[in-house]
């Protein structure tokens, strides 16, 4: 690359400020409403920084301690929603059936991807579409059939259902991009595989998943996220406070009449942060195996 | 066990085709035939042919709701590739936080979009709100703006935040083209003294262009389903400035609980992003989709 | 249960022998019996609610367990803004769900649907109420002459003001008519204040036509007449007028700023930004609670502004389903007495409403209530207990219709699309008085 002029570096980093600004100031804000007595936020004019900032939005959160100013016995006291003491669980929840969508994206997508990417067989353009198409239909159309669905055998308030619908959502983007990938692997190195008697399981085992490892990681990931943070048929079928997801428990509590903007403010904190330490995974799996894939092939 | 190769892939696919074929055959079966039906759970059901079409097509809110989303999608995706190719540029030069910026920009993508939606009603919330706050300890307003209740900044604001979540995925797919463009193009064009400009239209353009049109692809379709953000931010308001599609077959379905009205949207939606995806696959040059190579 | 305990008690017999164990078996298998009924027993309530202090209604669960140990109760609450649909959703796909929180204005759409179900027709005591509760609230809770439920609260919509605002302003006494709200508001604004009306409206909030009811009851107005026609129509009608008043005052005067919900409002109120507003009546507490709000003591109540200064009286209510009849006679048991429980009278006392009107400001049903020492004490903190009687006086239920719900729901955008400019106040009483007839039609055939 050539020398940086003055020009170029101004420009570069005045991008980047503003950029990060964009991206990582409402984060900031969270962090900061999060930790500010609730008096202080909703005034106008400001005067957030009157009082001194405390934790105990997040004591309560993860202890149940009730901050000072809601501690007002048998008088009138400013509500407060042991909504947000699920958040913990929540998370876990989401962490359950996220995980699970991307073991079977993993498992089924590699599988599917495998087919369409090497194997001739019936109908394989036809299905291969058809399984791209399913993706286009907005999910509020299809939300009350699913939910009949899902009723008639008996999954309302479950993981599996949820992890049933995610993985219908998911596995057909999985399917495209992994296909993209195998594709992309040189043909001659099955068919040398292939002249040796292996099957096309063995093949996919033994050769072409290992070397498409970080894009397949990247593409369960994908999934992960996406089943991580849905949030319409989570609301449907989770209904005890004990199965619902992040998103749904989130949701709920910004239409809650109880909710504080500090405690609302400190469950966002709090749900973001399995995010924030997913995001370095995801940046080294999915986006540089995705891209890289993508852009190969 | 010996399978013929292609049983073997009949084998393979199955899983993903079942499962995709139950959840989307049935679904879409069943809302065709609610479409087609009084389906409420207070009326008595009935057949009543293409009763509900008529009524959608016929009234103001369905074309209203359109046209919010055709103008929503029409501002949007070209800002978001815009954004995105300028992006992907910066984060392609050498600069202190680079990794910094790249790995963090995962988080607005990655976060449940109610969430982002929830972050950012504190920013415009119009008497109190973060944004106005600021804005007022800086001495630019007296008074708070209503940011969320007048119509145009509450667009305003649905784009923004749309933005802030799609931005992410669209710049690390247009920085990855970007580092794939081989490098001796752009030497051989200092070379002959091509400046910045004639350097980013005549090489990087075309290198990056099969990805810009997944990018805008995707984010078309990603606009016209848009559901998450309206239903934490706006709820469709103020009025029904910021009613979408998708947000308006919800109340329809869910609110009205009028599940024959909102099939028959639903089966129209679907086919309008038929139609509008394979107009933007038809705009896309031969072979500049991955697929088509291979 | 019952094999594995005739195992264990075959085993027994075989160890100790046959004779003389028979007594010995006996007194275990009783014991075994009696732990064994006692499981089967514990009958399980399922009871959804909106978001609203949860965690009190969980500690009035555990309190109502440790009397009646007999029976457990799950409690599933649900966001206020989505409480009709998520319920709809429920009980068509018959989500176990034993007892509810019910409003009038869903009430004769569960009821005509079939999914709860009159006490009168399940509990003998269910009459002997009628005398005990304030008439509005009987009124509310009863479809086709038959009630349904017993108040979780009943309450007002009523107008608040910033007493010391007006009383900086210059301004000696509330408004009595709505011109002079915006009189008021317009001398407020001169002073600085930017829109000193603020009103509670989202699309997706189900008490929007309620507090508009409690506005036209003002003006001596009501929506629907007997026939359940829609009155609105009638430009010169109480409800007419109401409509224009914020449409205008919205967008001619710029003197009402809209709002998404009363916990917003009572936030906004307290930045002092603001005058006026129409709320549930509880709120007033909140905004008078010095533990969180700055402005606490200035809010107060006054008349609803108009000729009658009646307003909107309401009752939410538990309400059992028929789900749990279908259950069976232990379930409709432990249903009749929760209810007893949570809103009848218990050893003379109405423990459960008594706590919310006086932790909560909540208002009541339970006529004894209102001459409640703790109540009439708890209450004086926060509102000018004889005008707040005026009121409750001049309170009324409205009439109601199968498809109030669901008309709500048309009424919302077409409101929201008149207050920012979209269409003009007449298109919205016009299009919404022809949602209304074309959803009568479809019912009423």
């Amino acid at each position: 690359m050539s020398k940086r002029s003055p020009l170029r570096r101004v420009v570069t980093y005045g991008g980047a400020l503003l950029l990060a600004l964009f991206w990582f100031a409402p984060f900031v804000l969270v962090v900061v409403g999060s930790v500010l007595p609730e008096v202080n936020l909703v005034s106008f004019p400001p005067t957030w920084f009157a009082d001194p900032p405390n934790l105990q939005t997040y004591d309560y959160i993860f202890t149940g301690k009730i901050p000072e100013s809601f501690e007002q016995r048998g008088a009138l006291r400013s509500m407060i929603s042991n909504e947000v003491r699920d958040v913990p669980r929540a998370i876990l929840n989401s962490l359950v059936v996220a995980t699970a969508v991307m073991v079977i994206n993993l498992i089924f997508g590699s599988l599917a991807a495998y087919a369409y990417a090497r194997i001739r067989f019936p109908a394989r353009a036809a299905s291969f579409n058809f399984v791209l198409m399913s993706r286009l239909i907005p999910t509020v159309a299809i939300a009350v059939p699913y939910y009949l669905i899902v009723q008639t055998f008996g999954g309302i308030n479950t993981y599996w259902a949820l992890i049933a619908i995610y993985s219908v959502l998911t596995l057909p983007f999985t399917t495209l991009v992994l296909t993209l990938y195998f594709r992309g692997i040189p043909e001659e190195i099955d068919e040398a595989a292939r002249v040796e008697g292996a099957s096309p399981w063995r093949i996919l085992r033994d050769i072409t998943i290992p070397l498409a490892l970080p894009s397949i990681i990247g593409a369960g990931l994908f999934a992960f996220m996406l089943a991580y943070s849905e949030f319409l048929f989570a609301l449907f079928i989770t209904t005890t406070r004990e199965r619902r997801t992040l998103p749904v428990i989130l949701g709920s509590l910004s239409a809650n009449t109880d909710v504080t903007w500090n405690m609302l403010m400190a469950s966002i904190a709090v749900g973001t942060l399995p995010t924030l330490l997913l995001a370095i995974p995801v940046w080294r799996f999915m986006v540089r195996g995705l891209t890289s894939g993508a852009v190969r092939g | 066990m010996t399978l013929s190769p292609s049983s073997a892939g009949i084998l393979m696919a199955a899983p993903v085709l079942v499962l995709v074929a139950v959840f989307t055959l049935y679904p879409v079966g069943r809302a065709l035939y609610q479409s087609m039906h009084i389906e409420s759970p207070i009326f008595p059901s009935r057949f009543v042919g293409l009763q509900n079409y008529q009524n959608v097509l016929g009234g103001r809110y369905f074309t209203d709701a359109a046209w919010t989303t055709l103008r929503f999608a029409a501002v949007t995706v070209p800002l978001l590739v815009a954004l995105g190719v300028l992006t992907a540029l910066l984060l392609n030069e050498s600069f202190v936080g680079n990794t910094l910026l790249r790995v963090g920009m995962i988080l607005p993508w990655a976060l449940p979009a109610t969430v982002a939606g929830l972050i950012w009603k504190w920013v415009f919330l119009d008497s109190w709100g973060a944004l106005n706050a600021g804005l007022y300890t800086a001495g630019f307003i007296d008074n708070y703006v209503a940011w969320l209740t007048t119509p145009r900044l509450a667009q305003m604001a649905v784009i923004v935040v749309f933005i802030w979540t799609q931005l992410p995925l669209t710049a690390v797919f247009l920085l990855a083209a970007l580092q794939a463009v081989p490098a001796e193009l752009y030497d051989a064009a200092a070379v002959d003294g091509a400046g910045v400009f004639g350097r980013f239209w005549n090489i990087t353009l075309p290198g990056i262009r099969p990805m810009l049109v997944i990018v805008a692809l995707y984010e078309t379709l990603m606009a016209i389903t848009n559901f998450d953000i309206v239903y934490a931010l706006t709820q469709g308001g103020p009025g029904t400035a910021t009613t979408m599609l998708t947000y308006f077959t919800w109340v329809e379905s869910f609110k009205k609980l009028d599940f024959g009205v909102g099939s028959a949207l639903a089966v129209l939606i679907a086919l309008g992003s038929l139609v509008v995806i394979l107009i933007l696959v038809r705009a896309i040059p031969k072979g500049a989709l991955v697929e088509e190579r291979a | 249960m019952y094999t594995s305990t005739v195992k264990h008690l075959r085993h027994r017999l075989n160890r100790r022998g046959f004779v003389g164990t028979a007594a010995g078996a006996a007194v275990a298998a009783q014991a075994f019996l009696r732990t064994s009924r006692s499981a089967l027993a514990a009958t399980q309530l399922d009871f959804t609610i909106w978001n609203y202090a949860a965690d009190i209604v969980q500690d009035n669960i555990d309190l109502f367990q440790e009397i009646d140990p007999e029976i457990t109760v799950q409690l599933s609450d649900f966001g206020w803004p989505v409480f009709h649909e998520t319920m709809v959703n429920r009980f068509i796909s018959n989500t176990p769900t034993d007892v509810t929180y019910n409003g009038g204005n869903w009430l004769n759409e569960f009821a005509a649907a079939g999914w709860v179900v009159s006490l009168d027709d399940h509990f003998d005591w269910a009459a002997g109420y009628q005398d005990k509760v304030l008439p509005f609230a009987w009124q509310d809770m009863t479809y086709d002459g038959k009630v349904y439920g017993l108040p979780y609260y009943a309450d007002t919509i009523t107008f608040m003001y910033n007493a010391q605002a007006l009383e900086d302003a210059g301004i000696s006494a509330p408004p009595q008519t709505w011109e002079e709200v915006t009189e008021q508001s317009l001398q407020l604004k001169d002073g600085g204040m930017e829109h000193p009306f603020v009103y509670e409206f989202a699309n997706t909030l189900p008490n929007v036509s309620e507090a508009f009811a409690s506005m036209v009851f003002g003006r001596g107005g009501e929506l629907i007449d007997e026939e359940r026609n829609p009155l609105w129509a009638d430009p010169e009608s109480p409800a007419a007028q109401q409509l224009h008043w914020l449409i205008e005052a919205k967008n001619e005067h710029d003197i009402l700023a809209v709002m998404d919900h009363e916990t917003t409002i009572t936030k906004a109120m307290n930045t002092g930004q603001h005058a006026f507003t129409v709320m549930f009546n509880y709120n007033l507490a909140a905004l008078n609670n010095a533990a969180t709000s700055p402005l606490a003591g200035q809010f107060a109540l006054a008349l609803m502004p108009g000729e009658t200064h009646e307003c909107y009286g309401f009752a939410k209510f538990y309400n059992m389903t028929q789900m749990a009849v279908d259950r069976g006679p232990e379930v409709i048991a432990a249903v009749g007495d929760f209810i007893q429980y949570f809103a009848g009278e218990v050893d003379g006392d109405y423990p459960v409403a008594k706590r919310w009107a006086v932790e909560q400001g909540l208002g009541f049903g339970q006529t004894a209530l209102l001459d409640d020492p703790e109540v009439i004490a708890a209450y004086s903190a926060w509102v000018d207990v004889p005008l707040w009687r005026e009121q409750l006086e001049l309170a009324r239920a409205r009439r109601q219709a199968i498809w109030y719900g669901i008309w709500s729901e048309s009424f919302h955008p077409l409101l929201g699309q008149a207050l920012a400019g979209e269409i003009t106040a007449d298109e919205c009483l016009q299009q919404s008085a022809d949602a209304w007839n074309e959803l009568k039609a479809s019912v009423e055939g």
